[in-house]
């Protein structure tokens, strides 16, 4: 019995220690700039990943074609002419795709800004965010502000070699200071997560249902539309609901409005180690 | 599955996996959510560890609870 106790209490001990452990190599793996730039940069194929699956079984099947001549002419022919086929499948969706860059580009607001693929958006980010294929090596820094169909959205919190993260307005807890475009009242907005915010204003103002919000730090343009009022007959403050007029999980492009210099050159030790001998 | 799928369906996976096995993978795939995605968040004081710490209290509440369940005895 007491052998029992004396193997539960170490393990329980050995249980707390690695706990411990891992909570300290946790914050210590985070919290380090350079190890989560290695991280992206190992993550920015499997995010970049567009091939058909197809293409690469074909390839895969190529490496294994028979020794006798013709079978493998046949075979060859064989994936070079699902190659084609594939290719020709892509077409319609890369001249969609240049279509809307070339919108996107035309409709840009700022001149000193960078047009971002979306990497993963906030159904598979946790934190509200986006990462995006533009970091510190094409001109982008901690803090700018990022749009979505010209909607400030929201800034950049991370910045790495070649990929940045950008933090929404919309994270919870996240607080903004956001007007009322017909009262111009000033009021804090604090994010709910996913497009959503939450203010509460004194009951003596008036404010309606579609009112616009701007945001008052960055520029005098629609931030989001006022959804829904509600009020108690008891209570001194009535609670605002709005939400951004962006749908976030099909946004494909953003645009990083970039301050100071562009581009702007950033050396770090990982990208010293990678570059290639030339 | 942290890198194709939603965080939440992962996270229901990583569930299961923790009541059929001591999971410590489970606190890695909090580590690598935070190295990935981790922005800073006020529920924090701004640091974004809120997946390493989730996943380590979850971890060791199912840990703590299986000395509880019949299935385990």
């Amino acid at each position: 019995m007491k052998s029992f106790q004396r193997k539960r209490s170490r393990s329980v001990r050995v249980l707390i220690i690695s706990a411990i452990l891992a909570l300290v190599g946790g914050t210590v793996i985070v919290a380090s700039p350079d190890v989560r730039d290695a991280a992206h940069r190992a993550m920015l194929p499997v995010w970049n990943l567009s091939i058909p699956s197809e293409r690469i079984a074909g390839n895969v099947i190529a490496l294994f074609r028979t020794r006798a001549s013709l079978e493998r002419d046949i075979e060859a022919l064989r994936n070079e002419v699902k190659q084609l086929q594939l290719e020709t499948l892509e077409l319609p969706i890369l001249r969609a795709e240049n279509e809307r860059l070339q919108e996107l580009w035309r409709r840009r607001v700022y001149e000193n800004s960078l047009l971002g693929r979306v990497l993963a958006r906030p159904n598979v980010t946790p934190y509200d965010t986006f990462v995006i294929d533009v970091g510190g090596r094409d001109g982008v820094g901690a803090g700018d502000i990022v749009l979505v169909e010209q909607v400030a959205v929201g800034r950049i919190s991370s910045v790495f070699a070649k990929t940045s993260i950008a933090q929404l307005f919309s994270a919870p807890g996240v607080e903004t200071n956001v007007s009322i475009a017909t009262s111009s009242l000033s009021l804090t907005a604090t994010g709910l997560g996913a497009g959503n915010f939450i203010a509460e204003v004194p009951r003596g103002i008036d404010i309606r249902e579609g009112d616009t919000v701007v945001l008052m730090d960055v520029s005098e343009r629609l931030f989001a539309v006022v959804e829904r009022v509600e009020a108690e007959a008891s209570d001194p403050f009535q609670t605002i609901r709005f939400q951004l007029p962006v749908t976030m999980s099909k946004v494909d492009f953003v645009e990083v409005v970039v301050d100071g210099v562009y581009p702007i050159r950033v050396e770090t030790e990982v990208d010293a180690a990678l570059e290639p001998d030339i | 599955m942290v890198m194709f799928v939603s965080w939440w369906a992962a996270g229901l996976v990583a569930l299961v996996l923790l009541f059929r096995y001591r999971a410590y993978e489970v606190v890695l795939w909090g580590i690598v959510i935070d190295m990935l995605y981790g922005a800073p968040i006020p529920i924090l004081g701004g640091i974004p560890l809120l997946f390493t710490v989730g996943s380590l209290v979850t971890f060791l509440a199912v840990e703590y609870s299986k000395r509880f369940l019949v299935f385990y005895t």
